[in-house]
Formats: C-alpha cells, structure tokens, sequence
C-alpha cells in the first residue's frame, strides 16, 4: 500500500470513477427539468413493478444504454391487437421519450384499455443519440455512437466543433467580410437572412459552427463523427451518402432491433411516433396522379381514415399546429406504413411555441388562430412525400455544417479531363447557407416566445478574435439547441394527459371481428349446409389498404374446425382468406359437409389473423333423419 | 491345402510385377548403353488447361456438397500454406461456416493492401455449378503457382477472395432435400409467405421419393395439353382440331395445411439477391426482398467482410444461367456513369469472346429489374467493377443457335432439351411419367426433369465451363489498377537558393481507375497519395497536373508532402511537382487504396540536368 504510485484515497476512486464514465457517458442536462438516460432508466425500471407491465430490452447500444421495451397487458392476454408507442427517435425531441413514458405510467394503470389492446412502449429509440445530444458542450446532435467520417475524407472525425468561448455552448461564427452571403435579418437582427444584392440589401457575413479548421482543410468542422441518426437511417426514401444516414439503411443496433421487433410483433395494428414527423395535426393526403413503381402515397383508400384519426387528434390534445415536419427521407415514422404497412401516427406532441399576438392589431387573434401564411404554405403539403426543402428541420441555419451541393460538385469536378483534386475546397465552402423564408419566419416566432417567456434560449452575439480569420470581426452567437424543438419540462405532464386520452380514444377503433350464429340447412343423405356470416364491428379495417396490397399484412383466416367424422362433401378447403375487411362489412362462408354418423358433433368457426388475433364461434351439428333446418 | 483362385492370382500378379521390373530395368540399360553419357530423362507430357500433378487431387466433371467443398478448401490450405488461407465469416442460419478463402503469395511487398478481386457463388443455392466455378478458380490459382507466368503476376500484385457458398444451407438443401432444378433460390430462414400465421407449412411434397419435385399431370380428355408426337413425354398444346389429353397440376405437392393452396409456403422464399443495400426496395415493388437491407444474415457477413477490405477493385459473382455477362444497374430507375460503363464494355467483349455465345448485357435493359442486388451494391456503394455470369446457355446443347430464337429462353429450347436428353443424357434427365396416389387428386403422374439437370450442365461441360469463366475473372483481375511511379526528375531550379523541382510521373498501368467514377462522386475511397520524403528536406510547395507542362496545375496549399490525387484514370498518368530545398537522398512513394503502391528511393537532389 505505502510503495502504491497513487494514494490509496476514497476521493481518488471516485475522480477515476468519474472520469471513466465520462468518456463514455458525460450527459449534462442542458435542458433543464428532463431527465438524463440515469433518471430516465430508473423511472422505467420503477413502471416494471406494476403488475401490466413487462420490461425487457431489444439490446445494448455501444456505449452500454439499454433500448427498453415496456409491453403493457392485462394479465390473461397474450394474443390479440396491440399499439406501439415509440419516442426517443430523433435526438433533437427528447420531450418524445418524456411523453412516451408518462403515456406507458398513465396507460399500465388503465385496466379497460388493456383488456381490448395490448401497448407496447419504446420511450427511447436512440439512448446515446440523446446523450450526446445533451452532452456538453451543447450543440446540435443527432447520430449514435457507430464511428463515422461525416465528410468522407478517410479520416475519422478529424475536424470536430470547439467551444471557443467556453461559454458550454457550439454557436455559430459570423465572420463578417466582403463578399458575404448572409446579412442580419431586417425583423429580428439576432437572426441570420440571405443578402440579395439585386435588392441593395448585400451580404456582410458568413456563418459557420463555432469551432477551429483542426485539418487546415478550409472547411470548418465538417467531420466531429457524429454517427448515424435513428431517424434518417430507415429504408423509406432512405438518402444514401448523406451525412448521418449510415452506410445502407437500417444499419445501425438501434434501428435494427427495433424493425426486428417490429416484424416480430405482427399484432401491433397501430405505431404511434413521438418524434418531428407529424401526420397527425396535417393528416396525410393521397398524391394524385398514376401510382408510380416505388410508391410514395398513401392509398386511396386509408386517406379517410387517416384524416379521422387527425381529427380526433386534434380533438382529444387539443393541438392544432406542428412547430416543425420532419422529412420522410429515412425516417421510422414514413417507414411503418411504408415498409411494414401498419397505421402509423405521428406527433412531436405539443403546439409550436407562441408569442401572444400584438396587442394593437384588431383581428389578430382570429388571424393567429388560423396560422400564419407560413404556416399555412406548410399545411398545404402534407402529401407524405415532402423532401427535406419543403420540411425545414429545427436548426440554426445551416448548423449541420454540410457543405452545400453546388460546393461540393465544384470540389470533385472542378478539372475538366483531370480531376487530381481531391479536397481542396475554397474558403467559402463550408460557410453555411440561408435558412428558407419559412425557417426564419420560425424562428422569429421562436425568439419571440422566448423572450417573453424568458427563456435563455439564445446566445447573444458577442466578438470573438479567431484565429483562422486574422484581420475579421469574427461573433459568436444563436439559437441553444433543444430549447426551440421541446416544451418547458413544465408541461411535460400535461402534455402527457391529453396523449393518454388520445390512445385510450384509439384503442377503441381497433377492428373487432364477430361472427353470427351459423346456419346449417340438412341437404338429406347425411349432407349439410352450414352458413356463416363474419363482421368487422371495430371503426379501422383489419389492416392498411397500402399493406394490403404490398402483401405487408395479413389477411383473414376463415376455417371450419371439424370432427373426424366430418368431412367436405367436394374437395376444397375448410379454411380461406379474407384480404382485407373494411369496418362495418361482412362477409360470408359455406361449405357442404358429409357427417358419416348419427352423432351430434361440435365444430368451431374461427376468424382473424395474427394482426387481429382470432374469433371462435362453436356450435352444434346435430344430424337428424327428418331434414330439418334448425 | 487348396490355393484359392483369389491367391493364385495374387502370385501371378505379384510375378508379373517382378518381370515389368525386370524389363524395365534392361532397358534402362539398353537406354544409358544407347544415349550419349550425361543426357536428361525425357519431358514428361504435360496436357493443357488443369494442373497435370496437383497437391491437392480434385475433379471437375461433378458437384460438390457443402461438406466436399469444406474439404477441398482446407486441403488447399494444408497443401499450400504459402498461398491459401481460410476464415469463416460466421455461422449461417443454418449453422454452416460461410467460408471464404484467400489466395495470393503472401510474402510479396504490399501484404494484405494489394488490390483485390472478389468471387463468389451461390447465392441462389440452386444455381450449384456457380459454387464449382469459384471451387476451380481457387484450386487451379493454388496448383497452377509457380508454373504460370500469368498466374504468377496475378498472385503476386493481387489478391483473391472467394466465397464459394454464399447460401451454404440451401446449397445441401438443393442436394439432398426434394427440390426441383428451380430451387431452393431462398435461403432456409422460415417466411410465412401467405401470412396465414404459419410457417412454411405448405411446401412441395416428394410424392414418389426419388429427390426431385416434378410436375403432376392427370388423365382428361378435356385437358389442355397432350403428348408431343416426337417426344412422347413432353406435353404441348394441342394442334388445331385435336383435343388435349391430360391437365398439368403444378409441381409435386399436397394442400399440407387445408388451405385450398397447393406449395404456397415452402422453405423460406426471400431472395438472398434482392437484400442488399443499395437501392433497395421492399417486397410490392422488389419480390423476394425481404424485411429490409441485409435483414439477410449471410449476405450481411459478406457485406461487412467486403466493407473491411476497400483494397477491392474488381469482383465477380455467378449465377446460373442463360450465358450472360451482366453489369448494373439492375433498375431503370439507377445509373452507372458513362466512364464506367466504358471500362465495363472493354471486359465485356472480350468476355464475349473468351465465352462462346455469352451476351455482355446490362442487368436493367437488358434483361430485368432488379432492386437491391448484390453487384449494384458493390458498384454504388463500394466503387467496385462487378460482373454477374449467367453460366450456362442452351446453345451449348448442340453448340448451334436455336432455330426459333423466341423458343430459346435461359435454359434452351424444350425440343433442344428433349433431344439432348436423349441422345447424350441417354434419358438420364428426365423421369418417364408414372403414377402415384395423391391425397387430393387421386391418381395422378409426375414426371420431367429431374432436379440435378437443365439449369446445370452435365458432367462433361462442366469443367469447361468452370475454366472458361475463371479465365474472364483473371482478365478482369490483371485489369485492375496497378499505379508504379514511371520516372522521377530533379532539376535544380533556383541554384541560388538551394531550390530543387522534383517531378514525378505516376502510372496506372491498367484498364481500371483507381477510383470508378461512382467512387469519386460519392468519395467513397480516399484519394491517392504521392509522398516526397527525405531525411533535411523542406518542402516549400507541391502541385498536381494532367499534363507534362504544368500549365493547368493545382497547388495543394496544405501539406504538401503528401499529394492528394482524387484518381489515376485507367492507363493514364497523372504529373506531381514539388519545389524543394535542402540535401537528398529522397523517396517518391505512391499508396492508393485500390491500386497499389510503389517507390522510387534514393533519388539525389544534386543530379540536376
């Protein structure tokens, strides 16, 4: 002990303790009120003491966090339909895994509920993504901990952002210079807007993520190895070659353990997803025009439906705008209709922050019930296929740091014969490009409610002298990150309550399957004829029309079980299928049985499929000589 | 005691053998007596194409099971361990090891970095004889080493990775499960394919136990179809004014599970060929895709195997069959870069001629499309030049085209089938109807091609086959990159100051670039480097030229030391130029990922010309 290099000291172990969690765990909540992967494992650890509730885990991500599964069930079921509950798919909400886990704590006590659907609950599809999104210093995060070379150079994560300032914040540098393409906006100067130089409103900055060129490459921080996003990592109009979506879809632990368990889990009917896709407040539309051979619309015949369901969203939650809509590009929420044909809903579960409207303006408040232009322009695209241009993500302006596409042609093809080049960017290439009109107008409004909220939700410009632009003014400033996509952790349990109506609403649409008494006609000879007539008495039809279709689904058994005795009097089936049951139809069934004996027989109608689980009806066959029909 | 007919002819053997000893050794004499002293025994014979004395004894004119084919593989490691070694990329579903084997001269300058050529085979585990190719190609690289020149240069500037069995379960399921020629093209992972909640409950049914799943016909005077006049077996449609006389049930099988559905959910039923990760798309759009991109274990392991090694330039995969050289993309909806498509249509024809009657052919147009297939996947994804071998066409049946073009089809003509059946199969490849009892239909007949023929050839095209695709491979091989540094030059450019202006000129020898254009516009493979290094150097700046006089040069502004070339274009040069002060010697060295490496060292800074 004396010769031991390092006092042996209580305070030593717990430095090292410390340290070596750390490097592999350092979360400090920068959103104040949620909770940390810690607290969060714990409350769900907590919700498995309760009697409806089972907790397993689809696997262990590479920094050691667990991708929880909470199935909540009556007791005595085991088969039959079930909803998925998802949150935590983009690093950016985590508000989605806190609603998802209040909705799993407010649903295991619901014992009716449970009795018609069985709920399973992934509060948080990508643990480290969250993480590291609330790691500090804050900045904006999406991917997991798979090593990635975000600017695909052959070099690992070479070039990641600096705190410069040491503030605990990434901002944004604006380094002002000639030529610049970016100039204060005229509503709000804290914001960042085009320069037009044809309307004599020049240019006077350029923005980049606050950091250093540690590769002397001219581009600044392109590459922090950031890892793949949970979120653009699915195979729905999957992107490849872009920053964050991985090597090919759904290659990462997280995304593919949770499409396994997906596939696994035929009977859930309906996927519900806590995350920037919304479907729910702007209900998905159908896409006119010929089906085209990778289908990017709804059917037409699940349009309604999904504008019911929209309906009475907005109905039981009361929420009526989206702050954001996610792009369908790879996200898991366009892929559960898409690619395993399920009803799919999806909402970041709260109203876009607000600013209260000008106290001087006459008919604001209706004005500001109906939604801005803005707004407007956004609702008017709903259709499923929005590219990322229509469906501006929550972000500083060009906070991503992505080298725009024009720059990034020029840097590969700039020789016409000889393309020797390599790298080489200009200086300019990695500055960030405008945000969209619709974006900023976002963001105003953001700041807005910031302010009046008093919310610290900005870093305000201040002067930085930097060292890669000796001789420039360089600031250092913008939107926090998650402050602007997420509810104050206030309201998180109110939030909460509404979501818990609106499922509790849903599981009584599911189809339900009924079958009406037979009819058994005695043809003579020992021949029978049993008839039967089957039901859809639930609100949704037995799967999608798009799963359907695809061959995603399941169709309907229908099968006569019969006693040895018994058998078809034609060759043929006992047992057929039903592709699909719109709810409120029916359909019927007969066959012609020989019954060899004299003895009564019970048989058994049964109806379903995995997705809905099965229906039996016995009954009775009770041969008799006079040919009577009972 | 009476000597037994048995010994009695032991000793006359044994006596025999002593008096061919015997003669031998007087001529021997006579031989030495007869030749001028000091001469050589005489040179052997040695017959053209396999290996006359191999290590490792192998035939080529059968199949081998998984089993066979482990063994084969881990008697070429233990006979040439300088060449050859195996490693298994994991346990397919099944349990099997998915091998793959590595061959090359292992002690030559660039090790594991060399560029390297991929091959395999069976993915569609029915397709038995695209294993064998891959089994032939790595016995005759190991037994030929040493005796070839051009097998030589191949093993020593690249290596080669072949996985024979990419669906090792399947593979032993075609063999020795009922299967027909067809299948199983799946892998054995369980698919409920009518998603009635069971699980391949209703496959085919080997009614009458011979191995093979045939077709079922039954007696009808109201049938569509009757036999054929010529070939009484063969049943056609009837011609004008004559009726059918049977009715064709499909494939052997029963109703298994009383759906009313005959074989509608067999063994699997995924395509291990439509799984990959590249413009993948689901079952509706793409049959056989399964539940998304590499769901597929085995492809996943070769996948991760491929993404391992970026040093691949070239691969090739087989199929069967139909004679075709395919390229991708495999949807119309995808594009290769024209650049490509020009290296690709160089190989191409001379495939066309190394394999008779085999059509170069672009997967898309040219025959159907394909979503999420393995060598689009190597070409999108990995920068990696890729064929697809459709092994096997019809008109090798009586090496002539078909008179009737539109009859020909991926597998021959039926009338070419029947002839050839009967003349060189002598019957062999087809079982005569007979009857057996069916549970639904009654009595019924099975008959037509057994599983072992149609889509593989017999045994005695099957060697050529095997030799002349590997052929295609090694030309595909020797083409890919090769970069050496052609000459290096040092003038003393500012005597006054000590500067020097060292130019190199560096080579890519072959048809290949050292980066496809696929590889540049997705910057998939890191660029070439050309490095100046040298003890007291200072490298003051560096650029890079298309052409000898630096007139359209780039400067690489940042460490300069290392150039940065984003390609070297298939048998082209690219010019690098460096002002440098200080003493020599230094070394001009190239690295590039796909392409090799080479060095010019030693280089004297003071022999300015």
């Amino acid at each position: 002990m004396r010769n031991s290099p390092l006092p042996f000291r209580p305070y030593w172990v717990t430095l090292l303790l410390l340290f070596s969690i750390s490097a592999t765990f350092a979360e400090i909540n920068i959103l104040p009120g949620y909770m940390d992967y810690t607290a969060f494992a714990e409350r769900v650890r907590k919700l498995d003491e309760q009697a409806t509730v089972t907790l397993d885990s689809l696997g262990t991500t590479l920094e050691g966090r667990e991708l929880f599964v909470l199935r909540l069930a009556a007791s005595d079921v085991t088969t039959g339909p079930a909803i998925l509950i998802i949150g935590g798919v983009d690093s950016q909400y985590p508000a989605g895994t806190e609603l998802a886990l209040r909705m799993a704590e407010g649903l295991a006590a619901d014992a009716e509920l449970l009795k018609s659907a069985t709920v399973h609950v992934i509060p948080l599809a990508n643990p480290d993504g969250h993480a590291h999104a609330r790691s500090s210093p804050g900045r904006i995060r999406w991917g997991n901990a798979t090593k990635t070379d975000d600017d695909r150079d052959g070099r690992f994560a070479e070039d990641p952002p600096e705190d410069l300032d040491g503030d605990g914040w990434i901002g944004v540098m604006r380094v002002h210079r000639l030529g610049g393409r970016l100039r204060p906006d005229d509503e709000d100067a804290r914001l960042s807007t085009a320069g037009d130089p044809a309307k004599q409103k020049p240019g006077s900055f350029d923005e980049y993520i606050e950091g250093i060129d540690n590769d002397h490459d001219e581009s600044w921080n392109e590459d922090a190895g950031d890892g793949v996003e949970f979120n653009r990592n699915f195979a729905f109009k999957y992107s490849p070659f872009e920053k964050q979506t991985g090597p090919n879809p759904v290659s990462e632990i997280e995304s593919r353990a949770i499409a396994d368990y997906c596939f696994a889990h035929p009977e859930i009917q309906i996927a519900y997803v806590l995350g920037p896709q919304d479907n729910l407040v702007q209900a998905w539309k159908v896409e006119s025009g010929a089906p085209a051979r990778v289908p990017t619309s709804i059917a037409a015949d699940d349009g309604p439906y999904f504008a019911r369901l929209s309906e009475m969203y907005q109905e039981k939650t009361n929420l009526k705008e989206v702050a954001t809509n996610g792009t369908a590009n790879g996200a898991f929420l366009h892929w559960t209709y898409f690619h395993w044909g399920r009803w799919v809903l999806g909402s970041t579960g709260w109203s876009p922050p607000k600013p209260a409207p000008p106290a001087e303006t006459g008919g604001a408040d209706a004005k500001s019930a109906e939604g801005t232009p803005d707004q407007k322009s956004e609702a008017g695209n709903a259709a499923v296929g929005g590219d990322e241009r229509s469906a501006p993500r929550p972000d500083v302006a060009g906070g991503r740091g992505e080298i725009p596409p024009e720059v990034r042609r020029g840097m590969m093809g700039r020789r016409r014969r000889f393309s020797g080049g390599g790298g080489g960017p200009t200086e300019r290439s990695s500055a960030a490009v405008s945000a969209s009109p619709e974006e900023i107008a976002s963001q105003r409004q953001a700041l807005k409610w910031m302010d009046e909220q008093h919310l610290d939700g900005f870093i305000n410009w201040h002067d930085y002298p930097h060292p890669d632009f000796p001789g420039l003014k360089v600031e250092i400033g913008g939107m926090k990150p998650l402050w602007r996509s997420n509810p104050p952790a206030t309201e998180l349990d109110g939030l909460a309550k509404s979501q818990v109506v609106f499922v509790q609403e849903l599981a009584k649409l599911l189809p339900r399957l009924e079958i009406s008494p037979p009819t058994i006609s005695n043809l003579g000879g020992g021949l029978y004829r049993v008839e039967v007539e089957f039901h859809n008495v639930g609100y949704l039809p037995t799967s999608t029309e798009f799963g359907a279709t695809g061959g995603l689904t399941y169709p309907v058994q229908i099968e006569l079980k019969v006693p040895d005795p018994i058998e078809l009097a034609v060759p043929g089936a006992l047992r057929s299928r039903e592709r699909r049951l719109e709810a409120g139809t029916s359909r019927q069934r007969t066959w012609v049985l020989r019954v060899a004996d004299t003895a009564q027989h019970q048989l058994t109608i049964r109806v379903g499929s995995v997705m809905t689980g099965f229906t039996e009806r016995p009954f009775e066959l009770n041969p008799s000589p006079a040919g009577a029909t009972p | 005691m009476r000597t037994s007919p048995h010994t009695a002819s032991r000793i006359f053997i044994m006596f025999r053998s002593i008096a061919a000893l015997a003669l031998g050794l007087v001529c021997l004499v006579v031989a030495q007596a007869v030749e001028p002293a000091g001469s050589v025994p005489p040179v052997p014979y040695v017959s053209m194409g396999a290996p006359v004395n191999p290590k490792v004894d192998a035939r080529w004119n059968r199949y081998h099971d998984y089993r066979e084919a482990t063994e084969l593989l881990q008697k070429l490691v233990a006979a040439h361990p300088d060449l050859v070694s195996l490693e298994s990329l994991g346990k397919s579903y099944g349990g099997r090891d998915m091998w793959v084997l590595t061959v090359t001269r292992k002690d030559e300058p660039g090790g594991n970095e060399r560029p390297a050529f991929w091959i395999d085979g069976g993915i569609h585990a029915n397709e038995i004889q695209a294993s064998e190719v891959v089994l032939y190609t790595a016995w005759f690289l190991a037994e030929t080493a040493g005796t070839n020149q051009y097998v030589d240069e191949l093993l020593r500037d690249r290596i080669f990775y072949l996985c024979p069995m990419l669906s090792p379960d399947s593979r032993d399921a075609h063999f020795y499960e009922p299967n027909s020629t067809n299948s199983p093209r799946s892998g054995q992972r369980p698919v409920d394919d009518d998603r009635d909640g069971l699980i391949d409950e209703d496959g085919a049914d080997d009614l009458d136990g011979d191995g093979s799943i045939m077709l079922m016909r039954i007696a009808d005077p109201n049938g569509s179809v009757r036999p054929d006049e010529e070939f009484p077996d063969r049943l056609v449609p009837p011609s004008t004014g004559k009726k059918g006389s049977y009715r064709i049930l499909g494939m052997e099988g029963i109703d298994n599970d009383g759906d009313g559905m005959v074989n509608e959910d067999g063994d699997g039923s995924y395509d291990p060929n439509r799984n990959w990760g590249w413009n993948w798309q689901p079952e509706y759009v793409q049959g056989g895709a399964h539940q998304y991109p590499f769901s597929i274990l085995e492809d996943r392991m070769v996948a991760d195997f491929i993404r391992r090694h970026p040093n691949l330039a070239g691969a090739q995969t087989y199929h069967n069959a139909g004679g075709m050289i395919l390229r991708g993309p495999g949807a119309k909806d995808d594009r290769f870069e024209p650049a490509d498509i020009a290296v690709y249509d160089e190989l191409g024809k001379k495939g066309e001629l190394l394999l008779p009657k085999y059509r170069y052919m672009n997967v898309a147009e040219d025959l159907y499309e394909v979503y999420g297939g393995e060598i689009d996947w190597l070409h999108q994804t990995q920068g990696i030049f890729t064929f697809t071998n459709e092994l096997f066409t019809g008109w090798n049946f009586f090496r002539k085209d078909e008179p009737d073009a539109a009859e020909g089809g991926f597998f021959g003509s039926p009338t070419a089938q029947y002839e050839f059946n009967r003349s060189l199969l002598l019957g062999e490849g087809m079982t005569p109807w007979r009857e057996v009892d069916h549970p639904q239909y009654g009595k019924v007949e099975i008959g037509g091609v057994k599983k072992s023929w149609v889509r593989q050839p017999p045994s005695f095209l099957l060697e050529e086959e095997c030799h002349r695709n590997m052929a295609f491979t090694f030309l595909h091989a020797m083409e890919m990159p090769k970069v050496v540094i052609q000459s290096v030059d040092v003038v003393a450019k500012y005597p006054a100051e000590g500067i020097y202006q060292v130019t190199a000129i560096v080579e890519n020898q072959r048809l290949i670039p050292t980066h496809s254009a696929a590889d540049r516009a997705r910057r998939i493979t890191p660029p070439d480097e050309v490095s100046l290094s040298g003890d007291g150097l200072k490298i003051h700046a560096g650029w890079i030229s298309g052409e000898p006089f630096f007139e359209d040069a780039r400067e690489q502004a940042h460490d300069p030391a290392r150039l940065r070339l984003e390609n070297i274009d298939g048998r082209s040069v690219v010019y690098v130029r460096w002002l440098v002060g200080g003493t020599g010697p230094c070394a001009v060295s190239v690295k590039s990922i796909k392409g090799g490496s080479d060095q010019k060292t030693g280089i004297a800074l003071e022999s300015g010309r």
